[in-house]
């Protein structure tokens, strides 16, 4: 409202003359312009000052900012820069038309990921520019930032950040999605103080962990959070903390880890990370703002090395039952989670996995992407029998998995919208494999790599009761599979078959002489 | 209670007798409806025309049974993208039309009316019918169509064609 009176008191006595049209009132212009095409933005601004103002603000209410290092650009849809540059020198005081000043919602995103010497200077200059006509708003009420860094930006980046925390504070909502600068209990502390009642979505990812105090603090702080990732220390206080105090939350990301990070830890827990799109803040993000959450994991999974696990038997027991209370508590309080990934060899002790297994089947309504890679538990998920809740689900990756056939069949018969699944190294058998051919006809993903209970017989499977759609199968190193007459003649099948087929993974050597050279000659 | 009629008098001290349930598409009349409870003392609209006051009534009645649009208190006009404006029914474009040659007065009238009584629906009728004239109009044409001044200096003029060239390839 306060900026409405700031419009009106731009108008000066007399600008516009009535006869009989009466004159209408700043807020229905406003309201008209928001109908209006961009491309005629010019026409409405120069009828008369009055309509100017409110046509510049409309079309400069968004403020879109991004520099990605190695686009070697910086998109947006306004010559911003060029504009508010000439602003700064040129009209210091006279200017009529001040655009900062317009400006209401901000959308930053920096990547600076990578590039050359170059692209550094290039995306250092920028990040200070962006600074400096930050520092001329005035107000903002949706902020949206995503900040990508590598090593070279770190600093650079955490600097950013305490610059943005010295900006307004958004009036109406919060978007961060940060990566890769490292992490201290005060910045986050100081962002959950600035933005909790308005942030709406908080990614703090590929850093060190943040203390359990201040990820509580942030929960507590912020009641509107609808999309959170964090690195944590694992602490099944925190899922009941979320739970309680974040009703709101949509997805959630919790990548558990201990500080000093590479150090083997004596307990893994698992982590749990959900990473569905943010459909309006995706469109800003593109690809980085999640895809981050997703390598954060991956990476993270690099640390969980079960080298040596005696010395924490006892520590187990104790946490894992908190964990699935958690769990089942975040399932009970309505979250619906996209996306469930445990990943490390040691993330589970012996026998909870399968527990693990019954509450998602039975409680992870909505789930799009189950994963389980590298948990070594005996017979995992072999006596789960309801898989109701994952009517939905898309993409299965048991990669390196001890997952239990059984299992495998009973996604088969409970999943028909599966698009992917990744299965190399697991105990997959040819039913399996033939149960996914004929029950999910939107599968395209079939990675099978290293599972030596495959054999032929899962291929013809494939060709007969498949929907001839796969874009992608890896059979490399099944080696089984060529204890046949003609494999090759079979191979050919399937690539007419599946017309779409980009990818066949047969690589057997060193184990036998059947090479992707030979695959070369089959394509052609 | 809501087949109740409500007494509204318009700038010309003209009354007008509604049912209750159509005066209540305004927010104006509804939450003040609210505020007196039972009465039968009628409603004064200073600001509307017995005209115009006929014409939103016309309105509201054929409307009587949409669905209240959302309240969207905590959201202001500018924080929404650009809307459409092309999707308009036969019966309002027919209705917002009315007689050609007092179209444009009419249609302002109308406006002013929906924003004083905030009946939001009708309101953007308005403003969608308004953003659909002065499309791909020049400047001189809209200062036509709406009565309006040109007041710029030559400077300014030159000040906003030049810093808003970006936004004719938008």
């Amino acid at each position: 409202m306060d900026f409405r009176k700031s419009l009106w008191s731009f108008r000066r006595p007399g600008t516009t003359i009535q006869r009989n049209i009466p004159e209408l009132p700043v807020e229905t212009l406003v309201n008209i312009f928001s109908y209006c095409e961009t491309s005629d933005l010019i026409s409405r601004a120069l009828v008369c000052r009055k309509w100017a103002h409110v046509a510049l603000a409309v079309a400069w209410k968004d403020l879109d900012l991004a520099y990605i290092v190695g686009e070697r650009q910086t998109a947006s849809m306004r010559p911003l820069f060029n504009i508010l540059q000439s602003t700064e020198c040129s009209r210091r005081g006279t200017a009529s038309f001040e655009y900062h000043s317009y400006i209401r919602n901000v959308s930053i995103i920096l990547r600076l990921v990578g590039g050359d010497k170059d692209e550094h200077v290039c995306a250092h200059n920028r990040v200070t520019y962006t600074r400096s006509i930050l520092s001329n708003i005035k107000q903002i009420a949706d902020l949206k930032v995503v900040l990508d860094v590598d090593t070279l930006f770190q600093e650079r980046g955490a600097e950013f950040i305490r610059h943005l925390l010295e900006l307004p504070t958004p009036t109406h909502s919060t978007h961060l999605v940060i990566s890769g600068v490292p992490c201290d209990d005060k910045l986050v502390n100081d962002i959950a103080q600035k933005y909790g009642p308005t942030l709406h979505s908080f990614h703090f990812v590929n850093g060190e962990p943040v203390s359990l105090n201040s990820a509580m603090n942030l929960s507590c702080l912020s009641p509107n959070l609808e999309s959170l990732a964090l690195i944590v220390p694992y602490e099944g206080l925190l899922l009941k903390t979320i739970t309680g105090k974040n009703p709101k939350v949509k997805t959630l990301g919790l990548h558990f880890r201990n500080p000093g990070g590479t150090s083997t830890p004596s307990f893994t827990p698992p982590a749990v990370v959900a990473v569905p799109p943010l459909p309006t803040f995706n469109q800003l993000a593109g690809a980085v703002g999640f895809v981050e959450v997703a390598e954060l994991d991956d990476a993270g999974a690099m640390v969980l090395d079960d080298d040596d696990n005696e010395g924490s038997e006892e520590e187990v027991p104790a946490e894992v039952p908190q964990f699935l209370t958690s769990l089942e508590g975040l399932f009970a309080s309505g979250m619906r989670l996209t996306c469930i990934k445990i990943s490390g060899q040691s993330a589970i002790p012996e026998g909870e996995g399968s527990r693990i297994l019954e509450i998602i089947g039975r409680e992870a309504i909505g789930l799009k992407r189950l994963q389980f890679t590298a948990v070594r538990d005996p017979n995992l998920g072999s006596e789960v029998q309801n898989l109701s809740a994952l009517s939905s689900l898309e993409h299965l990756i048991v990669s390196l998995t001890s997952i239990h056939p059984s299992f495998l069949l009973r996604v088969a018969h409970s999943c028909p919208l599966l698009t992917e699944v990744r299965a190399e190294g697991t105990q997959i058998t040819d039913e399996c494999v033939k149960a996914f051919a004929s029950n999910c006809k939107n599968l395209r993903i079939l990675q099978l790599a290293l599972c030596v209970r495959l054999t032929i017989h899962a291929v013809v499977a494939v060709i007969q009761y498949g929907s001839g759609r796969l874009r992608s199968l890896d059979l490399s190193y099944c080696w089984p599979v060529l204890r046949c007459r003609d494999p090759l003649l079979i191979l050919i099948w399937l690539v007419e078959g599946n017309p779409d087929l980009e990818k066949l993974g047969v690589m057997f050597k060193p184990f036998h002489d059947f090479t992707s050279v030979t695959l070369q000659k089959l394509a052609g | 209670m809501s087949d109740t009629l409500v007494t509204l008098t318009s700038q010309e001290g003209k009354p007008e007798q509604v049912p209750r349930r159509i005066a209540e598409r305004s927010t104006l009349l509804k939450n003040m409806l609210e505020d007196v409870g039972e009465s039968n003392q009628p409603i004064p609209l200073p600001n509307v025309s017995h005209k115009i006051l006929k014409r939103v009534l016309e309105y509201c009645i054929h409307h009587k049974d949409d669905p209240q649009p959302p309240s969207d208190d905590d959201k202001d006009s500018f924080d929404s993208s650009r809307k459409r404006s092309d999707d308009i029914d036969e019966w309002d474009q027919k209705f917002i039309k009315g007689k050609e040659e007092e179209h444009n007065e009419e249609l302002f009238q109308i406006i002013l009316a929906a924003n004083y009584l905030d009946i939001k629906p009708l309101l953007d009728l308005g403003c969608k019918t308004v953003a659909n004239m002065i499309k791909g109009k020049s400047p001189e044409q809209i200062r036509e169509m709406f009565n309006i001044e040109n007041d710029f200096t030559p400077e300014e003029e030159d000040q906003i064609r030049r810093e808003n060239e970006w936004a004719a390839d938008a």
